[in-house]
C-alpha cells in the first residue's frame, strides 16, 4: 500500500510541459546570447554552484558588509551626486540621484562617469567565474580578512580600484568641484529609507592591498543601492530578476563609494535601463558593472489610473502566460479550503473576464471582504518575476507585483463572476 | 538511467531524464508549485550555463540533487520570497496530489525536519540506495540508515497523529 502511494505520488511529481517548454525556450535564449562566456567546470559535488544563482547572497558579499560593518555599525546614505539623464526618465530636471546605503559613516559619492586613468583591470581580467570574482580575489579577500581580524591597519584605498580619498587624480577632485548638480543628501524628506540594513557579518571583504580585488562587486549589492530617486520619485529595489529581459540602455552613471572611517575608495561603473515594453514610470534596472543580474527597481508612487494602464505600463499585455493551476475558495461548492484546480484556457479566461481596461482602482479591503476567490499566478513577464492574481466574486481583481506594489481593480462583479464560474466548472 | 554515460549529453536529455528528481525535490521543500517551477528552471538553467563534468551518470544526478537542495533552501529562506508568499500561505495543500492519502503523506513528509526529509525523499520516490544517498549528502552509510529510520517514524507518528494514515 505504501510503496503504492510513493509510486503514485512520483509518477504525480513532474513538471507540467509548459514549465519544461518555458525552460527550453530560456535556454535557447541564453544559447543564443553567449558569446565567449567561458564558464569554469566544476566537477565535484564542493563546487554545486549556489552563489552563482543568487550572487547578492554570496558570502563574499556577507563578507563585505561584515566589514562595513564593523568599520561602522549603523548605516546610512549620504548622497552628494546628481545625475543629468541623458533622455526619457525626466523631462524637467532631467535628474538622477541614487541613493546608497552603506553603513554608518560611509559617505556615498555619486557623481557622472569620472575618467579613471589608474583602472587596473577590465572585467574579463577580475571575473573567471559566475559571481564576476576571481580565485585570486577570493584567497586575497580571505588573506585580508585574517589580517583584519588580527588587528592589522591595512593599506586598503591604494590598490583599490580607484584610488583613495587621499590619492584622487587631479582630474577627479576637478570634476568633484566642477560638478553642477551635486546636490546634498536630501536625508529629511523622509525617502531615505534604510531598506535591508547590512546586519550579517561572518566575514570581511577583499584585502585592499591586493591588486586583484574587485571591490567594486562587493561594495555594490542591491541591498547597498537601496533608492533610486529620479525626477522626484523613489525607485525601491525589490529583488532581482529571475529570468533574462530585455532592457535598453537610458543612462550611464558611476557610483563611488568613501568611506570615511578608512582610505577605501571604489567607483563602480552601473548603467540605468528601460525594461522592454515596460513604463519607466513604474520600473527602471540597473545594471552594475561586474554584479551579474539586473537589480529592479519600481517606483513607490506609481499609481495607474486605471488597470488597462497598468497593463500598458507594466506590458502585461505583450508576452504573458499563467501557471494552469488555480487555487479556488469557494463558499458555495462546498470547498472547506482553497482548493487546487487545473485550466487549461486560463489566459483566455483573463483576457475575456479581467483584463478589463476601464476597471477603475479599489481599497484592498473590497477585495479581502468578499467570500469567494480565485488566486493564479503568472509565469513569465517582461520583467522577469511572477505576478499574484486574485479576484473575488465582489467584482474586484488583485494583482501584485514582487516586491511591495499590490494593486486592487473592481472589474464587476459580473466579469468576476463569469469569471469563477469557468474555473469552477473547468 | 542510462547504461552509458555521456559527458556532454544534450540539455534535452539531460532534463527529460531528471525532471522529475528535480522537481520532486524542490516541491518538498518550497511546498508549492510555483516556486517548484522556478527552482526547476533555475537548476537546469545552472546547468546549462555551468557546464558540468562529471565521473559518470550517478555523479551528475548527485550533482543535480544538490543543487537542487541549495536552491530550495535557499528560496525557502528567502526573505522576500517570505513576505510575498502570502497568496501561497493561504494554499494549506500547496500541490494537490489525486488521493487523500498522498496529500497527507507529502504534508507529513514537508514538515520533518530536513534532514530527514531529504534522506526520505531520495530513498522513496528517488528509489537510491543508501550507499548513493550517502554519497549524494556527504554522510556516513550508518548516518543515512539512523535518519532513514527515524524520518520513517516521525512520519508514522504524524499521521498516526492526523488520523489521516491509510497505510499498513
Amino acid at each position: 500500500m505504501v510503496d503504492e502511494i510513493f509510486r503514485s505520488m512520483k509518477r504525480q511529481m513532474v513538471p507540467s510541459d509548459q514549465v519544461v517548454n518555458d525552460l527550453l525556450n530560456k535556454i535557447a535564449i541564453l544559447e543564443a546570447q553567449s558569446t565567449d562566456n567561458s564558464s569554469s567546470n566544476s566537477n565535484t559535488l564542493d563546487n554545486v554552484p549556489t552563489k552563482e544563482i543568487y550572487p547578492k547572497k554570496s558570502k563574499s558579499f556577507t563578507k563585505t558588509i561584515k566589514l562595513y560593518g564593523t568599520i561602522a555599525v549603523a548605516g546610512f546614505v549620504v548622497v552628494t551626486g546628481t545625475f543629468a539623464l541623458l533622455g526619457g526618465l525626466s523631462s524637467d530636471d532631467k535628474s538622477l540621484e541614487v541613493f546608497n546605503q552603506v553603513v554608518n559613516n560611509n559617505n556615498v559619492v555619486i557623481q557622472e562617469e569620472i575618467p579613471k586613468p589608474d583602472e587596473p583591470k577590465s572585467n574579463s581580467d577580475k571575473k573567471d567565474d559566475k559571481s564576476g570574482k576571481s580565485k585570486e580575489d577570493k584567497k586575497a579577500a580571505s588573506k585580508h580578512n585574517s589580517k583584519k581580524k588580527d588587528g592589522k591597519k591595512s593599506t586598503e584605498g591604494d590598490k583599490t580600484p580607484s584610488a583613495s580619498k587621499d590619492k584622487k587624480s587631479p582630474s577627479e577632485n576637478e570634476e568633484n568641484d566642477n560638478k553642477p548638480k551635486s546636490t546634498p543628501p536630501k536625508e529629511d524628506d523622509g525617502k531615505i529609507t534604510p531598506v535591508n540594513t547590512p546586519n550579517n557579518s561572518k566575514v570581511t571583504p577583499g584585502i585592499s592591498g591586493e591588486n586583484n580585488i574587485s571591490w567594486n562587486r562587493e561594495i555594490l549589492a542591491d541591498e547597498h543601492i537601496s533608492n533610486l530617486r529620479i525626477s522626484g520619485n523613489n525607485y525601491v529595489v525589490p529583488t532581482v530578476a529571475d529570468t533574462p529581459i530585455t532592457t535598453s540602455k537610458v543612462k550611464s552613471i558611476s557610483l563611488k563609494l568613501d568611506e570615511t572611517s578608512t582610505t577605501n575608495r571604489a567607483t563602480v561603473e552601473a548603467t540605468v535601463e528601460k525594461v522592454k515594453n515596460v513604463s519607466q514610470d513604474f520600473m527602471v534596472v540597473l545594471s552594475v558593472d561586474g554584479f551579474t543580474e539586473k537589480l529592479l527597481y519600481i517606483n513607490e508612487n506609481y499609481t495607474p489610473s486605471n488597470l488597462g494602464q497598468l497593463i500598458s505600463d507594466t506590458g502585461l499585455g505583450n508576452a504573458f502566460t499563467y501557471h494552469n493551476r488555480v487555487m479556488v475558495e469557494n463558499s458555495k461548492t462546498g470547498y472547506p479550503a482553497y482548493k487546487q484546480v487545473r485550466v487549461t484556457n486560463l489566459a483566455a479566461l483573463v483576457k475575456e473576464h479581467i483584463l478589463v481596461n476601464d476597471a477603475s482602482p479599489a481599497s484592498y479591503d473590497s477585495y479581502v471582504s468578499a467570500s469567494d476567490f480565485a488566486l493564479f499566478k503568472s509565469t513569465n513577464n517582461p520583467f522577469g518575476k511572477k505576478i499574484d492574481f486574485g479576484v473575488c466574486n465582489k467584482g474586484y481583481v488583485l494583482i501584485k507585483i514582487p516586491g511591495t506594489k499590490t494593486f486592487t481593480f473592481n472589474i464587476g462583479a459580473e466579469n468576476a463572476k463569469a469569471f469563477l464560474g469557468a474555473l469552477t466548472n473547468n | 538511467m542510462g547504461d552509458t554515460f555521456v559527458q556532454n549529453e544534450s540539455i534535452e536529455i539531460v532534463i527529460q531524464r531528471y525532471k522529475a528528481t528535480v522537481y520532486s525535490i524542490a516541491l518538498s521543500y518550497t511546498q508549492n508549485q510555483a516556486d517548484a517551477d522556478d527552482i526547476f528552471q533555475e537548476v537546469f538553467i545552472v546547468y546549462f550555463k555551468n557546464k558540468p563534468e562529471f565521473n559518470d551518470e550517478e555523479h551528475r544526478k548527485a550533482w543535480l540533487i544538490r543543487t537542487t537542495i541549495n536552491c530550495s533552501l535557499h528560496v525557502v529562506n528567502n526573505s522576500f520570497r517570505k513576505r510575498s508568499v502570502s497568496m501561497d500561505e493561504m494554499d494549506e495543500g500547496s500541490f494537490q496530489f489525486e488521493s487523500k492519502e498522498e496529500n497527507s503523506v507529502h504534508i507529513a513528509l514537508r514538515s520533518l525536519p530536513e534532514k530527514y526529509k531529504i534522506v526520505l525523499q531520495l530513498f522513496y520516490f528517488e528509489d537510491m540506495s543508501i550507499d548513493t544517498i550517502a554519497k549524494t549528502l556527504k554522510l556516513s552509510k550508518s548516518n543515512v540508515k539512523v535518519q532513514l529510520m527515524r524520518g520513517r517514524e516521525m512520519m508514522k507518528k504524524k499521521l498516526r497523529e492526523e488520523g489521516e494514515y491509510y497505510g499498513r
